[in-house]
């Protein structure tokens, strides 16, 4: 009897261990821990800490505690976890997550047919303080996507940021579906690329939510309905309050906007602009609201020129109309709307620039240079991208920016005064795109801001990526003719700055030169350039037979023969005569 | 000490030897001049039927080498904007452009007759800012082309397009550059060599056969200003 326990107590032992080696090999591989793996309690008083990308996951062990990052977490090797498909999103937080103004960088999903997001979805939950720097979610799922949350019902985001670079079916910059709660001091800089509906900047489909000091950078691009710089659909009692967007809309097909696609909302829209390129494609709609009714609007506005979209459509009031007044926005806050918008505490004059919002108490650009000292704190080298000994957040014409095409850094740096408006984005696309070229590194936008009429500027530029210089040539885009030129003189090379493989491209341009932007010698340079490949070759315009001579072989072996044979005769005589 | 009929043998051996390597060797040389003369034919055969099929209006891998007639030249039109003529006086080219896009292998296309220069239609229209591109034959596979004296061009030259609506736009020949083909500047051949002024870049084949493709492996490029 004693005998026969034993050995059912060890079958019992050994059928638990194999099922607990199955559950490893259908988890993948990875450690699935019971609770959260690091220190802390969880509690309001006594957060669960936050240290590593694999403390960051194992949130989905315990969905419903406190939280909070304890540094700037590198999340670069999760394009490696799960056998490729990364990060896996957290199915539902209902907790608080405090990232006490420290970054998550290079956060990684490939998630298939299923939603990406840090969490799939959020319910009463407090997410604030927090900064997605770089990275890329990559997805197939029609339902909605976003660097934060898939869908956020009551959730309470402020001061968040993501520049993730999200390629989707229905991607939104921070957030796919929110309901309720509140976004402030908020922001999405990144790319997103969508192919089924609602690509959104911020938010894809929102209702009574309020909005207070967001806005959105980068680039939009949707293929299907829907597509708008800040929110899609806005319905329900919705606010909007101190909000812009200077992204870069390029819509599919239905309704689209610059800033809203659709918009229902009863609590309006109140001191936003909306200063981006907005290609309408198939759409109907407009750089402000797509389509909508019932939403009020009190001091919104939008630059007719620079949306390269006329004055049509609904929503907002058109300024720069005809490109009469190019620096009606840029570093003033006396024009209308600017004029009744609080410039004290909510929004800030840029020189040369747009106004911004001061969101909070976030050391947004201790530089000055537009990008914000939190994304150059986060670069490579230790915020040191371009390897000159001096953080990148401490020069002002030395800006390190995440490039919104694959995600990772790209740097300006100058030999004028300052650097502004830094971006790298896609390169325009279809009727606008290089004919003959592609940019897989996209574009770089830029303002040097040099002071001496017509000098001549030293560029550098740096790339972080793997690729080759072979092959590779700098061209300049000019969005006013939509035409690119060759930039003479310019070189690539490949360099390697804190382990790290990089393009570094020199050339110099001249104020007021055939290549600055604004045409006129007055101490600022503009000059979107980007490296590119050619994707055509050389025509062939000739032909001839190239025919050998067929008697030369026969020529020579003949006479190697002739040799032969003779010495054998020679041979065969020396033989008769010694026989004599 | 060797006897004498060992000499005999070991003689016997050489010589027999010698008159077999004799014969292989005549037996080689022969297959190869037979290899090579088939080849030759075959070569040769190849372009005649391509060249001979491209010349009665068939899609070949050859251009044609019939010169259009005076009729054909006189009729030919295009778009106002698009380039109709190329005229080069210096070198005797006078031809209609054909415009071109690319092939199935990502290569810029080429006319169909070596005779007719073709502009690409991804490059700049003539007189618009960037470069407009055109190329043309230095040879046929039996027939000289088009641009077999473009070489001959020097800085200064003027090169002449007429538009579909009879506009001229004048161009002058800035520089020249030869290419190994391996080592194309695509980027220099779609950009105007003067950033503030419409080029003209005109490419043809140059250099060596290759003896694998009958094809050459140098491209030459003249660069034009308009005036």
């Amino acid at each position: 009897m004693r005998l026969g326990t034993d050995i059912l107590r060890g079958g019992l032992l050994r059928l638990a261990l194999i099922l607990g080696i199955l559950v490893f090999i259908a988890s993948g591989g990875s450690v699935l821990a019971t609770s959260f793996s690091g220190t802390g309690a969880g509690t309001a008083e006594k957060p669960y800490q936050i240290a590593t990308c694999n403390e960051l996951q194992d949130i989905a062990n315990n969905p419903s505690a406190y939280y909070e990052l304890t540094g700037n977490i590198d999340c670069s090797a999760t394009t490696s976890w799960n056998s490729g498909t990364g990060f896996v999103p957290i199915t539902s937080f209902t907790g608080t997550l405090d990232g006490q103004n420290f970054t998550v960088s290079s956060l990684y999903e490939n998630t298939g047919s299923s939603a990406s997001a840090l969490f799939v979805t959020t319910s009463g939950a407090t997410i604030k303080n927090i900064h997605l720097v770089g990275g890329a979610y990559h997805d197939t799922n029609t339902s909605y996507n976003g660097s934060f949350a898939a869908y956020a019902n009551g959730t309470v985001f402020s001061n968040c940021s993501s520049s993730i670079s999200i390629l989707s079916d229905a991607g939104a910059g921070l957030v796919g579906n929110m309901s309720g709660g509140s976004m402030t001091d908020c922001w999405y800089g990144g790319t997103v690329t969508s192919s089924s509906s609602y690509g959104s900047g911020l938010v894809s489909v929102d209702t009574n939510t309020v909005f207070t000091n967001v806005y959105t950078t980068g680039s939009v691009s949707e293929t299907g309905p829907y597509a708008a710089g800040l929110i899609g659909n806005i319905s329900g009692t919705a606010s909007v309050t101190n909000a812009y967007s200077t992204s870069h809309v390029t819509a599919g097909v239905g309704y689209s906007g610059g800033l809203f696609a659709i918009a229902t909302n009863s609590g309006g829209f109140q001191n936003v602009f909306y200063a981006g390129q907005y290609d309408q494609g198939l759409t109907t709609g407009s750089p402000f609201v797509g389509t909508g009714s019932g939403y009020g609007l009190l001091n919104a506005y939008y630059d007719a020129t620079l949306c390269g979209c006329g004055t049509g459509g609904s929503g907002g009031n058109p300024v720069n109309i005809g490109n009469t007044a190019p620096n009606y926005f840029l570093g003033n806050n006396t024009n209308q709307p600017m004029s009744a918008w609080n410039f004290s505490t909510v929004w800030q004059t840029n020189t040369g620039g747009y106004p911004t919002l001061r969101l909070g108490s976030l050391p947004v650009d201790s530089d000055s240079d537009g990008s914000s000292s939190m994304i150059e704190n986060a670069g490579p080298n230790g915020g040191d991208a371009n390897n000159d000994g001096i953080a990148d957040s401490a020069e002002s014409n030395v800006t390190s920016v995440v490039d919104s095409v694959g995600g990772k850094y790209a740097v300006l740096q100058s030999n004028c005064d300052s650097n502004s408006g830094v971006s790298a984005t896609a390169a325009p696309s279809g009727a606008y795109a290089d004919a003959n070229f592609e940019y897989p590194l996209g574009v770089m936008n830029f303002t040097l801001n040099c002071g001496t009429p017509g000098i001549t500027a030293t560029v550098v530029q740096y790339y972080y990526t793997d690729m080759s210089p072979n092959g590779l040539v700098v061209r300049k885009y000019n969005p006013s003719s939509h035409s690119y030129q060759a930039i003479p003189g310019a070189v690539i090379t490949q360099v390697t700055i804190g382990g790290q493989k990089a393009l570094k491209v020199v050339y110099q341009i001249t104020d007021g030169g055939p290549f600055d932007e604004d045409g006129t010698a007055n101490g600022t340079i503009v000059d979107p350039s980007g490296i590119a490949l050619a994707n055509v070759t050389a025509p062939n315009t000739g032909y001839g037979v190239v025919t050998n001579n067929p008697i030369r072989p026969l020529a020579t072996g003949g006479a190697i023969a002739v040799v032969l044979i003779a010495a054998a005769a020679a041979i065969r005589k020396r033989t008769i005569s010694s026989k004599r | 000490m060797t006897p004498r009929w060992a000499y005999k043998y070991r003689h016997n051996g050489i010589i027999r030897s010698c008159l077999v390597i004799a014969g292989l060797i005549i037996i080689v040389s022969l297959s190869i001049s037979v290899f090579e003369w088939v080849h030759n034919y075959n070569a040769v055969h190849f372009a005649e039927a391509q060249t001979s099929a491209a010349n009665h209006g068939h899609p070949s891998g050859a251009p044609s080498t019939v010169k259009p007639s005076d009729a054909v030249f006189n009729s030919y039109t295009v778009a106002p904007s698009q380039p109709r003529y190329l005229f080069i006086n210096s070198i005797g080219v006078r031809a209609m452009i054909k415009p071109l896009g690319v092939t199935t292998s990502g290569a810029i296309d080429t006319p169909s007759n070596v005779y007719d220069v073709g502009w690409y239609n991804k490059s700049s229209l003539p007189g618009m800012p960037g470069a407009a591109v055109i190329d043309g034959h230095v040879t046929g596979w039996n027939a000289d082309g088009v641009f077999f004296n473009l070489d001959k061009l020097e800085a200064g030259d003027t090169i002449t397009v007429e538009l579909g609506s009879g506009s001229l736009l004048t161009y002058h020949v800035s520089k020249s550059v030869l290419y190994d083909t391996s080592n194309f500047d695509m980027s220099a051949l779609l950009s105007s060599v003067s950033p503030n002024k419409p080029g003209l870049n005109l490419i043809t084949c140059a250099g060596e056969l290759i003896p694998s493709t009958g094809h050459y492996d140098k491209r030459l490029v003249v660069f034009a200003i308009e005036n």
